[in-house]
């Protein structure tokens, strides 16, 4: 039988560091009215989303993997 | 032959020395005596304009004379083609304590009264790239002329807007109207930006987190309660 295992402790790390850069770049983008600096809060919200799609992807593709039950 | 070629020579000196005196008296600001009228051919007109009582009180006459240096030195740094212009009585002097009686406070009223500029608010700085002409002032204040108020502002401020002015008409050779600044409508990317920032705001305050645990409490708000 194969099962999906994860490495826990990398995940902890990666997704510690991830959350925090992405939060301080939600709460700049979120702290200043859009009109004052678009292009500024442009970059702090395509960098969120870049950087919880990138965080999935590493995680899907390198944090985890199918491995059969005996092993 | 000799006389004629001296003669010449003087001509073409006072020539000279004449259109570098008045491209020097051009570069600085237009000191406007009570009969004298604007002068002409200029790109743009920044008017000065003193409607406000309080800044004719004696005890204003050091900052008037300050702000007069600033306003001075504005008309240094905007070059030829634009004018900065004064209206004063008569030729003044510094650190005088009857600085503010020179001051055309008339001719700045009628000014103040047709382009409708609220004298509390004043001094009134007005760029205008229209002739400012005193007799047909009724037709109201021209399109597209920028008037800001330094009644309510500091040295330091009015320093910051005249260095803002001066950018704005070496660089464009005009200057954008605050308001038309304000109501210019903002592009689609940034009207969908301001959407995202306050739907998420929005939805950052519709949540609590509560810890119940035995003994330790926590309640957790997302935004301050009003």
């Amino acid at each position: 039988m194969v099962i999906r295992k994860w490495h826990p402790g990398k995940l902890i790390i990666l997704w510690a560091w991830g959350g925090v850069a992405v939060a301080l770049a939600l709460t700049s983008f979120l702290s200043s009215p859009v009109r004052d600096a678009p292009a500024q809060h442009l970059v702090e919200l395509v960098f969120v989303l870049l950087a919880l799609f990138a965080l999935s992807g590493i995680t899907w593709h390198w944090l985890g993997g199918r491995e059969s039950a005996g092993e | 032959m000799k006389k004629l070629y001296v003669a010449f020579s003087a001509c073409a000196f006072l020539i000279l020395s004449f259109t570098q005196m008045v491209r020097a008296w051009q570069a600085e600001v237009e000191v406007v005596s009570r009969t004298g009228k604007i002068p002409k051919n200029f790109k743009t007109y920044s008017l000065f304009l003193v409607c406000n009582p309080q800044w004719l009180a004696p005890e204003k006459s050091e900052g008037l004379y300050e702000l007069y240096k600033q306003f001075e030195n504005f008309g240094r740094t905007i070059g030829d083609d634009n004018a900065a212009v004064w209206f004063w009585k008569t030729q003044q002097r510094a650190h005088d304590p009857t600085l503010a009686k020179n001051v055309d406070v008339e001719r700045s009223v009628r000014f103040c009264q047709t382009w409708k500029l609220k004298p509390s608010e004043g001094p009134h700085v007005v760029v205008t790239t229209v002739y400012p002409d005193e007799s047909s002032l009724s037709s109201g204040l021209p399109k597209g002329s920028a008037v800001y108020g330094l009644g309510n502002m500091s040295p330091t401020e009015i320093s910051g807007l005249l260095t803002k002015l001066t950018d704005e008409l070496i660089e464009k050779g005009r200057v954008e109207s605050p308001a038309a600044t304000a109501a210019a409508p903002l592009a689609l990317w940034v009207r969908l930006l301001d959407a995202t920032q306050r739907t998420i705001n929005s939805f950052g305050c519709s949540w609590t987190f509560k810890i119940e645990a035995g003994p330790v409490n926590a309640d957790l708000h997302a935004c301050k309660a009003e």
